[in-house]
């Protein structure tokens, strides 16, 4: 007599064989008792094992995974290893921001230079460059897809609140110590802090816009910030925020030196 | 209150709010979803609870480092078991022996001494016979997957599951003392 062979056997435990190979293990079985014993102990195998209990971790051991994940964020502040610049949730991320700006050394962060759009020149002499730049940084794609109008009010308090809401510029500021020329700052002598740029030029915009990111830049020789928003003209709040302004700003009063750019 | 919300949000989208942007009601929902499955099959395979912890720990780090890599293309929990095994499987290596299940009965709730020893009884089984078995049984009969997520998790072809998973009851069937599993009868169908 032919034995049935033993993954036949499992395979018809998990019902993994077609109907007519059924009937005839089925018929085969009734007739053999190695192989009906041998069916008896994978079964018993497969049991036994479904009976174990599930073992979830205990409450000191959930905690040490939290501890283990967190810990090893706050040792690499950018999990997926890109350095991104954008102001990020977080407000470590957007502290980072205001170091960069005001040139305040040391703070701890990875990156001790001001971070940059990858491979964009500080000084612009067109519109155009800054669209260019802008939309050629992948960093600046990935921000437009992430978020929603949902989103935009809680980002809006963090600026609001993580940001020096000083009116006049701190100190700090105009020792910018970035080589540029100060043209019209000799007269006035103090700029405005990016907290003061971003919330004036959000509130001088219909949408509410998400800030994705800014920095210090000159444009045809004035020393300005560029800032870069996501918004959607969607009033839905799942709506994803899909749409770009490009602000460039003068320091001084935060006027737009450019025309605002939307794409 | 945001762990609401995102109690309805997709794995991948979980992953990315914590990943990108340090989201911890994100991070928590997500190890609510998925710690018990994790550190359950790491138990299973490993053999203790230490190193369970260990290798719980080790996937999510990865998987955060990783977000980027996942495309999509398998379920999020696939991917996971993806994952699990790899790390499990390269701390057995390093360990370089069989796992030592703890001595002491796991403190169950709601169990009977006799099914406590029973579990015991099994669990020490499980741990003799070999990894490759010891995986797609763990994946078959206590996470539940089918055939072809098992072959997904693990990165084998269907056919390898199929003989795994009979290999590997037989294999504990013996363990456990059944008569009729004796290992020549295995490798009679071999020639």
């Amino acid at each position: 007599m032919n034995h049935e062979d033993i993954e036949k056997l499992s395979a018809f435990l998990d019902h993994q064989v077609s109907d007519e190979e059924r009937r005839r293990i089925e018929g085969h079985l009734e007739s053999c008792p190695e192989c009906a014993a041998i069916r008896s102990a994978l079964a018993r195998a497969a049991g036994a094992l479904a009976s174990l209990p599930q073992v979830n971790p205990d409450p000191d051991e959930a905690r040490a995974i939290r501890t283990a994940i967190l810990e090893r964020r706050r040792r690499r502040p950018v999990f997926a290893g890109a350095r991104l610049w954008a102001l990020s949730g977080s407000i470590a991320g957007l502290l980072l921001i205001t170091v960069a700006v005001a040139v305040v050394r040391d703070r701890g962060v990875e990156r001790a230079s001001a971070p940059a759009l990858v491979g964009a020149p500080a000084d612009f002499a067109t519109e155009e460059e800054v669209r260019s730049t802008v939309l050629g940084d992948p960093r600046i794609q990935d921000g437009l897809r992430r978020y929603r109008l949902s989103d935009v009010g809680e980002r809006q308090a963090q600026v609001a609140q993580a940001l020096a809401p000083e009116d006049e510029a701190p100190a700090a500021e105009s020792a910018e110590g970035d080589g540029q020329p100060q043209a019209q700052d000799q007269t006035r002598g103090t700029q405005r802090s990016l907290a003061f740029c971003l919330r004036s030029v959000m509130r001088s915009i219909t949408y509410p816009v998400m800030p994705l990111a800014a920095r210090p830049a000159t444009f045809k020789g004035q020393v300005a910030w560029l800032l870069v928003f996501a918004y959607t003209t969607s009033t839905d709040e799942d709506a994803p925020l899909d749409r770009l302004q490009i602000w460039v700003v003068d320091r001084l009063e935060c006027f737009p030196l450019n025309i605002q750019s939307r794409s | 209150m945001r762990i609401e919300r995102h109690e309805q949000a997709r794995d991948e989208a979980l992953v990315r709010a914590f990943a990108a942007d340090g989201d911890t009601d994100a991070l928590e929902v997500l190890l609510r979803r998925h710690e018990g499955r994790v550190y359950g099959l790491a138990y299973r395979l490993l053999g203790n609870r230490p190193d369970a912890l260990d290798a719980t720990q080790e996937v999510f780090i990865l998987l955060f480092r990783k977000a980027r890599s996942f495309r999509g293309d398998a379920a999020f929990t696939t991917w996971l078991y993806r994952l699990t095994t790899n790390v499990c499987h390269d701390a057995l290596r390093r360990r370089a022996r069989a796992p030592q299940p703890s001595a002491r009965l796991e403190a169950e709730a709601g169990v009977t001494f006799d099914e406590a020893a029973e579990h015991l009884e099994v669990t020490d089984a499980l741990a003799r016979i070999p990894i490759d078995q010891r995986t797609v049984l763990v994946l078959r009969e206590l996470q539940g997957l089918s055939y072809e997520e098992i072959a997904e998790a693990v990165g084998i072809p269907i056919g390898t599951v199929k003989s795994r998973i009979a290999r590997g009851r037989f294999a504990l069937a013996g363990e456990l003392g059944e008569p009729a599993a004796r290992p020549e009868r295995l490798s009679r169908e071999d020639q």
